[in-house]
């Protein structure tokens, strides 16, 4: 039996840890999680009782994150620079790292100050245009199918593997330049 | 060099370059499909090149920052995450005057 009065002291903390470091701030996340829990309390008569309520609360989160980025999407595109793929294009070298590109710094095997890694990290996720932040934000809930996201975007699933390739490599690159490192 | 650049060129061939590497890093971590011969060529890439190995294991870290779960964080006390008392209150009004609405 679900008991709305008791969401917010049962699942509260856990929603708000859940989404806090999918997206840029600390007020963006508060705001999502009580989206969820009154979109949860317009939708009860769909809960059908075979998951547990925490499992059709986050699925419910994840809903109104995507949407985030969905309206984020929708705004008016800033100027943002367009990305070079980070290797030779042609030569003998062609398709491999350009030597000044190729990931050097911050050690993925060392522990990281997770906080500190965020904050770079959503700032790299800001320079990402729109609807590529969006294709990447739906494959790292994994909640939609590959045609959802295709559908949703308008893109073919090819389409969808190069956006993917590209906001990886320029995500990875650019929590590099930010200067990133485990030291700090 | 010259040899060194010949080598690399010929080895592509049989292997696959950086680019196209990091295209299956990406897609092997994003759980897309991968033909067994191309995964075979990309794992003997991964085995000799420094940088893609370094793009994987960096990329599986943001990946993994990405999506921590809240457990995750609940093992680690620096990281313990919570909503403050305000903003539970506020949800908890809310939670109230929109259940009179539903009805419920």
């Amino acid at each position: 039996m679900l008991n709305p009065e008791l969401w917010v002291e049962k699942h509260g903390d856990y929603l708000y840890a859940y989404v806090r470091y999918k997206v840029p701030s600390k007020e963006i996340a508060e705001d999502i999680v009580q989206e969820t829990f009154l979109s949860a309390l317009s939708s009860m008569k769909h809960f059908k009782g075979n998951s547990n309520e925490r499992t059709w609360l986050i699925s419910i989160l994840k809903r109104r994150i995507i949407d985030y980025y969905r309206k984020e999407a929708k705004k008016k595109e800033r100027n943002i620079s367009s990305y070079k793929l980070p290797f030779e294009e042609e030569g003998a070298l062609k398709g491999h790292w350009l030597e000044n590109r190729a990931p050097h710094s911050w050690e993925p095997d060392a522990e990281i100050n997770i906080d500190q890694f965020h904050k770079v990290l959503q700032l790299c996720l800001s320079i990402l245009n729109p609807k590529q932040r969006l294709v990447f934000i739906m494959k790292i809930l994994d909640e939609s199918h590959n045609d959802e996201i295709c559908q949703e975007v308008g893109i073919s699933i090819n389409n969808l593997w190069t956006i993917m390739h590209r906001a990886r490599l320029q995500i990875r690159e650019c929590i590099e330049k930010k200067g990133y490192s485990n030291e700090n | 060099m010259k040899i060194k650049k010949t080598m690399i060129s010929w080895m592509d061939r049989v292997i696959l370059d950086c680019k196209q590497t990091t295209f299956y890093t990406v897609k092997e971590i994003d759980h897309g499909k991968i033909p067994w011969l191309k995964k075979l060529k990309y794992k003997t890439h991964l085995s000799y090149c420094s940088h893609c190995k370094k793009f994987y294991k960096q990329t599986k870290k943001i990946d993994a920052v990405l999506k921590i779960t809240p457990e995750e964080l609940e093992k680690n006390n620096r990281y313990q995450l919570k909503l403050n008392t305000k903003t539970k209150e506020n949800i908890v009004k809310q939670i109230k005057k929109n259940q009179n609405y539903y009805n419920l």
